[in-house]
C-alpha cells in the first residue's frame, strides 16, 4: 500500500503499467504473425486489448491536454512553461521517433519481400517437382510390377489366392498385399509385419473404380503425414464369374524419402503460404508498428506532460508564494519537500521572505516611531505660537501650522507639495510680496554658499486685509543625512502686538511726563493770568486795558485748551483698576444716546439693539467714555453732511461667543492711508481735538479683552465695530 | 467469451452481404431405426479470395452448426427449446505437393482427398443421413425445428489473415439459418 501511494507510482505507475501491457500484447501480436499458430486465437483478443488499451491512453492524454488547456485558460501558474516544455521534449523525442518508424516500416517492408526471393521459389519448385517425379516413377514403377507380377499369376490368384498372395508380396517386395471381393469383402492378405495386422482397405471411390476396371496407383499418406505409401489398386479379373477383384498392393516408400519428401512439401507448403500472407503481413506489421509509434507518443506525452508539471511544480509553487507575498502575505512558507536544486531554492526563498518580513517588521515599528514622532513635532508645532514653515530642497512647503497661515492671511495647508514661490506669483496673494522679498533671496544656492548656512533673522510688515501685521521671521536650514542643506525653516513671529504694546508704553511715559510736567504749571499760569487782569485793568487806559483784557484772554483759553489736552494725556495714561459691574449694555447706550438728542437733532442718531443681549460684566464708566468718544466723532464727521444719521447698534448672533456692537455715520469717512494710525494716539487730522480719543477708545476696548475695528473704509461713512465677549456677562 | 461475441456480432452485421454465396439447394428429413436423420445439400461459392488463399495452401476450417429445436409456447410468448445441438468443423486444405484437396472431418477424423475443388466442396456442403435424435425423445403433436447454418471460421485463419478478414467483405462466407419443420407421427 505504501508503495501504490508512493507519488511517482501514483503519478507514472498507471501509464507504465498499461503502455507496458499494450506493448506485451503488440510483441505477442508480432510473434503470432511471425509463426505462433497456437497463439492465433489470441490474436483478436489482442488486437482488441490493444486497440482498448490505446484508446484507454488516448483519453488520458486528452483529460490531460484538456486540463492543461483549463489551467491556460485560468491562467494557472506554471502551465506556459509546462505546455513549452511539453511542446519542445516531445517535438524532441516525435522527430526521432517517426524517422525511427519511417525506417522500420522500409526495413520491415524489404525484409518480408526478401524472404520471397526468386531463386528460392524456384528451387523450391524444382525440389518440389524433383520429388513429386520421383515419387511418380517409383509409383508406375510399382503399377508396373504389380501388372507384371499379376499377369503372371493371374489364374493362381482368383483360384487359390491365400496361396499365391504371400508369394506375390515376396515377388513385389511389398509392404502389403490384399485381395478383396468386388463388394470389398476380404479375400487373401499378405503382410511384411504379419497376418496379424489386417490391410487397410481403400474407399468405396476405389472399389467402385476397380469395378469399373480401372486401376489405381497413387502416393498415399498415412500416420498424419508421418509415413507415405504407394497404393497400387488394380483389377483381377475373374474368368470364371467375370468379375473383377481389387488387388490392393502397398509399397512402402523408404524413411529418408518421405522424410525428405515431407520436408520438400512442408517447406513448399509454407512457402506458398508465407508468399499469399506477404501483404496481410505487411500490413499487420506496419499496424502493429503503427500502434507501437502511436502507443511511444502518447505514452511519451503522457510523460513529458507528467514529467513538467512535476518539474514546474516548485516554480508553480514559488509564483504562487511570490504572488502570496506580493499581496502582502508574508507569512507564507512553502514546504520543502525535495532535496534537489529546487528544493534548495524553496529552502531559500523561504529564509528570503522570513528575512524580508522581519525587516518589514522592523520598518514598520521605525515607521510608527518616526510617525508618532512626526505626529508629536505636529502637534507641538501645530500648538506654536509662532508660525512655523519647512521647506524642502527644491523649495516645496513641507510642514505648515496654522499659525503661519493666521499670520501670512493664506491657507497654506491646501498648498503643501506646491513650489514656495508659485505663492508669490499668485495674484490672491499681493499682500506676501514683502515676505518673499525678505526671504527668497536667503534661499538661493549662492547665498546659501557665502552665508554657510548661517541662520538669519529679519522683520517685516505685511499689510492685509486693513491690518497691519508686524512679523519677525527666523530662518535657518534643515539638516540632511546625504547632503548638505536638507530644506528651510521659517519661524514666523507676530510682534505687532508687542510693537503695539511698546509703542502704548511709551505714549503713556509721554501723557504721564505731558501730565506732569505741564498741569502743574497751568493752574499758576491761569490765575497770573486773571490776577493780572484783575490787578491791572483798571489802571489802564481803554486801550489798553481792552488789550489787557484780550491778552489775559487768550492766555486763559489756552491754559484751558492746555489742561483738556493734559486732561486727554491723563486720560489716555491713566489707567484705573476696572470697576467690573453687571449692566445692561443696551440701557446703556440709549442712556448715553439720550444725552445727544436734541430737539435739532432728534432724527440723527438712531439705535438697533438686540434685546436678547444678555448682562455683561464691565466697567460702565469707562464704557461711557468709549461711546461718549465715537458718539462725538460721528457727529464731529457728520457736521457738514446735509441729513446725518448715527447709527449704533448690538448684535448677539452674530457670533456665538461675542457680542457685536456698532457705531456708524454716513459722514466722508477714513481715507485708506489714515488705517495704520487711526487709533494711535495723536493721530488726528482734525484742527480740533487732542488725537487721543481713538486711542482712548482702543485703549477702553483692550482693557475689556475687546476688539476693535473699522470696516467698509472706502465706502460712505464710517463703521466702527467693537467685539467684546460674552464671558463678561457670565462674570468669568 | 464476451469479446468473442462482441467482435461475432460485429462480424455479423458486417457479413450480411455475404449471406448469398452460400445458398441451399436441398434439405429434407426421414425416420429409420426410430432416429431422425436429415439430408441436406448446400452449394458454397467461394470468393476468389478465398480460392487464391486455398491455393496458397492456407488451412480453411468451416463450422456448421445443426440445432433441433421445439417450439413451446408460455401463455401468448413461444419460445424455442433446443433438443440437439452439433457444431463441427471441417477443414479444407489444398497440397501442391500433391496437387490435391483435402477434406478432414475434425469431429470423426475422415478425411478424403480430392483432385478437383467442385468436388471437395460438394463434399463439404453435402450432409447425408445426418443422425440427430432418437423419434422417442420426440413428442407428437408438437412442432420442432431443424435449423441448419454453415460458415467460415474466421478465427482458425493465419493471424496476419484474421485482421484482413476481420477488415473485408469476401471472407465472410456464412450463410443464415436455413429451418426445416419436423412433425413427429408422419414422414415428409
Amino acid at each position: 500500500m505504501k508503495l501504490i501511494k508512493h507519488p511517482l507510482i501514483k503519478q507514472y505507475g498507471w501509464i507504465i503499467i498499461l503502455s507496458a501491457l499494450l506493448l506485451g500484447a503488440l510483441f505477442l501480436m508480432s510473434r503470432i504473425l511471425k509463426n505462433a499458430p497456437h497463439f492465433t486465437e489470441s490474436y483478436i483478443a489482442l488486437l482488441i486489448f490493444t486497440f482498448i488499451g490505446t484508446l484507454i491512453l488516448v483519453t488520458l492524454l486528452v483529460r490531460t491536454l484538456y486540463k492543461l488547456y483549463k489551467q491556460y485558460k485560468q491562467g494557472v501558474s506554471g502551465v506556459k512553461t509546462t505546455i513549452k516544455l511539453t511542446s519542445t521534449l516531445t517535438l524532441l523525442l516525435a522527430f526521432p521517433i517517426v524517422i525511427l518508424y519511417y525506417f522500420a516500416i522500409s526495413f520491415i517492408h524489404q525484409g518480408i519481400d526478401q524472404w520471397f526471393d526468386v531463386r528460392t521459389e524456384q528451387a523450391l519448385s524444382d525440389a518440389s517437382a524433383l520429388m513429386r517425379a520421383n515419387l511418380d516413377h517409383a509409383t508406375r514403377d510399382s503399377l508396373n510390377m504389380t501388372l507384371r507380377a499379376h499377369s503372371q499369376l493371374q489364374p493362381l490368384l482368383t483360384q487359390r489366392p491365400a496361396l499365391v498372395i504371400n508369394e506375390l508380396r515376396n515377388q513385389l517386395n511389398a509392404q502389403e498385399v490384399a485381395l478383396y471381393q468386388s463388394n470389398g469383402q476380404l479375400l487373401a492378405f499378405s503382410n511384411a509385419y504379419g497376418s496379424q495386422i489386417l490391410p487397410t482397405p481403400p474407399s468405396d471411390a476405389l472399389f467402385q473404380q476397380v469395378r469399373q476396371r480401372l486401376s489405381y496407383a497413387a502416393v498415399e499418406t498415412l500416420n498424419d503425414g508421418q509415413q507415405d505409401i504407394i497404393r497400387i489398386l488394380i483389377p483381377v479379373n475373374d474368368l470364371f464369374s467375370n468379375q473383377a477383384y481389387p488387388l490392393q498392393v502397398v509399397f512402402a516408400i523408404p524413411d529418408n524419402i518421405t522424410r525428405y519428401a515431407q520436408s520438400v512439401r512442408l517447406a513448399e507448403s509454407q512457402y506458398h503460404e508465407l508468399n499469399y500472407l506477404r501483404g496481410p503481413l505487411k500490413i499487420s506489421f506496419t499496424l502493429i508498428l503503427s500502434m507501437v509509434l502511436f502507443l511511444t507518443l502518447v505514452t511519451a506525452l503522457l510523460f513529458t506532460v507528467q514529467a513538467a508539471q512535476n518539474l514546474t511544480r516548485p516554480i508553480r509553487n514559488l509564483v504562487q508564494g511570490t504572488q502570496r507575498v506580493a499581496q502582502g502575505d508574508y507569512s507564507t512558507k512553502m514546504q520543502v519537500d525535495r532535496d534537489d536544486e529546487f528544493g534548495v531554492l524553496i529552502q531559500s526563498f523561504n529564509d528570503m521572505i522570513q528575512q524580508v518580513a522581519k525587516a518589514r517588521n522592523d520598518i514598520k515599528i521605525n515607521h510608527q516611531q518616526t510617525e508618532v514622532q512626526r505626529l508629536y513635532f505636529q502637534a507641538v508645532i501645530r500648538n506654536l505660537t509662532n508660525g512655523v514653515i519647512t521647506l524642502d530642497m527644491n523649495r516645496r512647503l513641507r510642514t505648515i501650522n496654522d499659525t503661519a497661515s493666521d499670520i501670512l492671511g493664506v491657507d497654506l495647508q491646501s498648498h503643501v507639495g506646491e513650489r514656495f514661490c508659485d505663492l508669490m506669483d499668485d495674484t490672491n496673494n499681493p499682500h506676501l510680496k514683502p515676505f518673499f522679498d525678505a526671504v527668497l533671496p536667503h534661499f538661493e544656492l549662492d547665498v546659501l554658499r557665502q552665508n554657510e548656512l548661517k541662520p538669519w533673522s529679519e522683520q517685516i510688515t505685511l499689510q492685509h486685509q486693513q491690518q497691519q501685521r508686524i512679523v519677525l521671521l527666523h530662518a535657518s536650514t534643515l539638516p540632511s543625512i546625504d547632503q548638505k542643506v536638507g530644506g528651510f525653516v521659517i519661524v514666523l513671529d507676530d510682534i505687532t502686538e508687542l510693537v503695539q504694546a511698546q509703542l502704548n508704553a511709551a505714549w503713556s511715559d509721554v501723557a504721564r511726563r505731558l501730565a506732569h510736567e505741564i498741569k502743574n504749571p497751568l493752574t499758576p499760569i491761569q490765575l497770573s493770568a486773571e490776577r493780572l487782569q484783575f490787578k491791572l485793568a483798571a489802571k489802564l487806559d481803554d486801550n489798553d486795558a481792552d488789550l489787557l483784557q484780550r491778552m489775559t484772554r487768550t492766555i486763559v483759553d489756552q491754559v484751558e485748551t492746555m489742561q483738556t489736552l493734559v486732561q486727554a494725556f491723563i486720560d489716555y495714561a491713566h489707567t484705573p483698576e476696572m470697576q467690573l459691574r453687571l449692566l445692561n449694555l443696551n440701557e446703556l447706550i440709549l442712556d448715553i444716546t439720550s444725552m445727544y438728542q436734541s430737539p435739532d437733532n432728534l432724527e440723527v442718531i438712531h439705535t438697533q439693539l438686540d434685546a436678547q443681549c444678555p448682562m455683561i460684566l464691565a466697567d460702565s464708566a469707562r464704557l461711557r467714555q468709549l461711546f461718549h468718544n465715537l458718539i462725538k466723532n460721528a457727529l464731529e464727521a457728520t457736521e457738514n453732511i446735509t441729513q446725518p444719521q448715527i447709527l449704533i447698534s448690538t448684535d448677539c448672533h452674530q457670533q456665538a461667543d461675542k457680542i457685536t456692537i456698532s457705531i456708524a455715520d454716513n459722514g466722508p469717512g477714513i481715507p485708506e492711508q489714515a488705517l495704520n494710525w487711526i487709533f494711535e494716539p495723536y493721530a488726528t487730522d482734525k484742527p480740533k481735538g487732542t488725537g487721543l480719543g481713538l486711542a482712548i477708545v482702543k485703549k477702553i476696548v483692550e482693557e475689556h479683552n475687546g476688539r476693535i475695528e473699522l470696516l467698509n473704509p472706502n465706502s460712505q461713512g464710517t463703521c466702527f465695530v467693537i467685539t467684546l465677549s460674552k464671558l463678561n456677562a457670565d462674570g468669568v | 467469451m464476451r469479446l468473442r461475441w462482441l467482435v461475432m456480432f460485429i462480424l455479423a452485421l458486417t457479413s450480411l452481404s455475404s449471406w448469398s454465396h452460400v445458398s441451399l439447394l436441398q434439405i429434407s428429413d426421414y425416420h429409420q431405426d426410430q432416429q431422425l436423420l436429415f439430408d441436406a445439400q448446400l452449394e458454397l461459392q467461394l470468393t476468389p479470395r478465398i480460392i487464391d488463399a486455398i491455393h496458397h495452401e492456407i488451412p480453411l476450417q468451416f463450422v456448421t452448426h445443426i440445432k433441433l429445436n421445439r417450439r413451446d409456447q408460455f401463455f401468448i410468448f413461444p419460445y424455442n427449446t433446443e433438443l440437439v445441438g452439433i457444431d463441427y468443423v471441417t477443414e479444407l486444405r489444398y497440397s501442391r505437393f500433391y496437387q490435391r484437396y483435402t477434406l478432414h472431418n475434425l469431429r470423426n477424423g475422415n478425411v478424403e482427398h480430392f483432385n478437383q475443388l467442385n468436388d471437395a466442396l460438394k463434399t463439404l456442403g453435402t450432409l447425408a443421413g445426418f443422425r440427430l435424435t432418437n423419434l422417442n425423445q420426440m413428442h407428437s403433436g408438437l412442432r420442432y425445428h431443424i435449423r441448419l447454418k454453415f460458415e467460415l471460421s474466421y478465427w482458425t485463419l493465419p493471424a496476419p489473415l484474421l485482421t484482413q478478414a476481420l477488415i473485408h467483405p469476401d471472407w465472410r462466407l456464412s450463410s443464415p439459418w436455413f429451418e426445416l419443420p419436423v412433425q413427429t407421427g408422419r414422414r415428409r
